[in-house]
C-alpha cells in the first residue's frame, strides 16, 4: 500500500496498491514465432528483438498510422543471416519461407528499371505488359485471415538508383506508392526489411583480419561487438542521406559469428536434412549420424572468407544429400536403416549401415517376455 | 518454373529425387508406377520425364514409348541398374549408382535441349 497521483494529477488518493508492470513482455503470440526464430537463427539476437519488439506493435495494434509496420536496416558481411532472418520470419508467419516479396535492388541500377517495380506510365512502351512488383495484389498475396502482415525486402539497398531512393523514401516515411498507371498502393501493412554489406570489410578486419565469417580464433576485446557495430553504423552514414537513416526504425548490425555459432549452425542445418528426409518419404524413412571429424570437415568446405555460411547448405546436399539418395537408388538403404557418416584419412566420405546386433541371449529374453 | 515427373516403384528414392529437385528450383511431381504416371500426364503439362527402368507392371520403357506416342520429342531419363538398351524412346540412359548429382545435369542437358529443339520447330 502507498500513496500515488489520481489520474489527473491533481490530488494524491491515499492507500492505493501499485502493480509493477513489465513493458518488456511479450505476447503468447509474439513468444511462439520467438520461440520458432530463436530455435533456427543463431548469434543474431539484436535483429530477432528487433523484429519482435515491431511484430508486438503490430499485433496489438499500435504501429503508427500511415506509416510501414517498421523499417529495419540489416547491416552485417555476406552469408551473416540477414536474408535468412527475412526466410525464417516468413516461416513462422505464414509457415512459407518464401512468403515475402524481395526487391533485388542490384536489378535497379539504372533510372529506367524503376518501371520493373512500378510499371510503365501511360503512353511508355510497354505500359499494359509491364507487370509492376510492388501492386496491392502482390502484397496482400501472403495475407490470413488472422494476419494481414506484407514482408517486404529491398536487398543490398546501396545499389539502388537514385529514382529507387526517392521511391523508397517515400514509402518508408508514408507508407504510399503510386503505380505507372496511377493507382495508389498502401503499404502501412507492411513490415520493411533493408539489407545492405556496407562496412562488411572493415567489419571483418575488426574482427579477424578477413572477410565474412570467423573460422579462427576472435580477437579477445571486450568492446569488439561495439566497434563493430560503430564502423558499420558509420559506414551506412556516409552512403545513406540523414532523411533515409531519419526514416528507419532500426539500424541492427549482424554479428560476425563465432566457430561455436557456426557449429551450432552446422548442426541445425543438418536436422534440416533429417526433417526433410522424414517429410519427403514419410514413416517409412532412414536417419543418418555425422561423426565429429565430418562435422569438421563440413564446416571447413562450406564456411568460406567471402560468403561466410553461404556455402554451407550447398555442400550439406552435394556430400551428404546426393550420397544418401545414391545409397537409397542401389538398394543400399532402406527405411528404418541408420547410416553413419565418416571421413577418411584422404579426405573421402564414408557411408556405414549401423546394424543393431542382437545377443541370442538376449533375443531369447525378449522372446520370453509376455 | 519447369515441371517435371519422377516415376519409380522405390517410394524412398521417388520422394527423396523430387525433394532434391524442388531443391534445385524445378517442379517435382512423384509416380509410384507408370499407371500413376500416366494418370499424371493426363492432368498436368510435364517438361521431362524421369523413370525407373524396371517397375512392376508397365515398364519404364513402355512408359516412355506410350509418352512419345503422344508428344514425340519429349524428353525422357531413364534411370537403370542395368546396361541400357538401344531405344528411340529413351533421350538419356542414367545408372543409379551414379544417380546424383548426374541426373541434374542431365536434367539441365534435357531442358535445355528441348527449349532449343522447340525453338527450332517454331521457327
Amino acid at each position: 500500500m502507498s500513496s500515488a497521483p489520481s489520474p489527473d494529477n491533481s490530488t494524491f488518493i491515499e492507500e492505493t496498491t501499485v502493480q509493477p508492470l513489465d513493458a518488456t513482455l511479450h505476447g503468447e503470440a509474439t513468444r511462439e514465432i520467438e520461440a520458432f526464430l530463436r530455435s533456427r537463427i543463431v548469434g543474431q539476437d539484436a535483429a530477432l528483438d528487433a523484429v519482435l519488439e515491431l511484430y508486438q506493435i503490430f499485433l496489438v495494434g499500435m504501429s503508427p498510422p500511415d506509416r510501414p509496420v517498421g523499417n529495419l536496416l540489416f547491416l552485417g558481411p555476406t552469408g551473416s543471416g540477414k536474408t535468412y532472418v527475412i526466410e525464417v520470419l516468413a516461416e513462422a508467419l505464414f509457415g512459407n519461407p518464401h512468403a515475402f516479396i524481395k526487391v533485388d535492388c542490384a536489378e535497379f541500377q539504372e533510372h529506367h528499371e524503376i518501371a520493373k517495380l512500378i510499371g510503365s506510365p501511360p503512353g511508355y512502351i510497354g505500359h499494359m505488359h509491364t507487370q509492376p512488383i510492388l501492386t496491392q495484389e502482390a502484397l496482400t498475396r501472403w495475407h490470413t485471415e488472422k494476419l494481414k502482415l506484407t514482408l517486404l525486402l529491398f536487398d543490398e539497398v546501396e545499389k539502388a538508383s537514385e529514382s529507387l531512393w526517392q521511391l523508397m523514401l517515400g514509402i518508408l516515411d508514408k507508407a504510399s506508392l503510386t503505380l505507372g498507371d496511377n493507382t495508389h498502393v498502401d503499404l502501412s501493412q507492411c513490415l520493411i526489411f533493408l539489407t545492405s554489406n556496407l562496412g562488411a570489410s572493415e567489419m571483418s578486419r575488426l574482427a579477424e583480419g578477413g572477410l565474412g565469417f570467423a573460422i579462427q580464433a576472435p580477437i579477445e576485446d571486450a568492446h569488439l561487438d561495439d566497434k563493430i557495430k560503430r564502423t558499420a553504423t558509420e559506414a551506412a552514414r556516409k552512403k545513406f542521406s540523414p532523411e533515409f537513416m531519419n526514416r528507419l526504425d532500426k539500424v541492427v548490425v549482424f554479428n560476425t559469428l563465432r566457430p561455436d555459432q557456426l557449429e551450432h549452425i552446422l548442426e541445425l542445418e543438418l536436422a534440416k536434412v533429417q526433417r526433410r528426409i522424414a517429410g519427403a518419404v514419410g514413416q517409412s524413412h532412414f536417419t543418418f549420424l555425422c561423426t565429429p571429424e565430418i562435422k569438421q570437415w563440413l564446416l571447413r568446405e562450406g564456411t568460406d572468407p567471402k560468403y561466410g555460411a553461404r556455402h554451407l547448405k550447398r555442400v550439406i546436399e552435394k556430400n551428404i544429400v546426393y550420397g544418401l539418395a545414391n545409397l537409397v537408388a542401389t538398394g543400399q538403404v532402406k527405411g528404418g536403416d541408420c547410416v553413419s557418416i565418416g571421413i577418411k584419412s584422404d579426405g573421402g566420405l564414408t557411408f556405414a549401415k549401423i546394424a543393431a546386433t542382437v545377443s541370442e541371449e538376449s533375443a531369447a529374453a525378449v522372446g520370453s517376455t509376455p | 518454373m519447369k515441371n517435371i515427373l519422377v516415376v519409380d516403384d522405390n517410394e524412398m528414392l521417388c520422394r527423396l529425387a523430387c525433394d532434391i529437385l524442388r531443391t534445385e528450383g524445378y517442379r517435382a511431381v512423384p509416380a509410384l508406377s507408370a499407371a500413376e504416371a500416366l494418370r499424371a500426364f493426363e492432368e498436368e503439362e510435364f517438361d521431362l520425364l524421369v523413370t525407373a527402368f524396371q517397375m512392376p507392371g508397365m515398364s519404364g520403357l513402355e512408359l516412355a514409348r506410350a509418352v512419345r506416342n503422344r508428344s514425340p520429342q519429349f524428353p525422357v531419363i531413364v534411370m537403370t541398374g542395368f546396361e541400357p538398351v538401344e531405344c528411340e524412346h529413351v533421350t538419356l540412359w542414367l545408372p543409379k549408382q551414379y544417380l546424383f548429382p548426374n541426373l541434374l545435369e542431365k536434367i539441365r542437358y534435357c531442358l535445355t535441349g528441348a527449349k532449343q529443339e522447340s525453338e527450332k520447330t517454331h521457327h
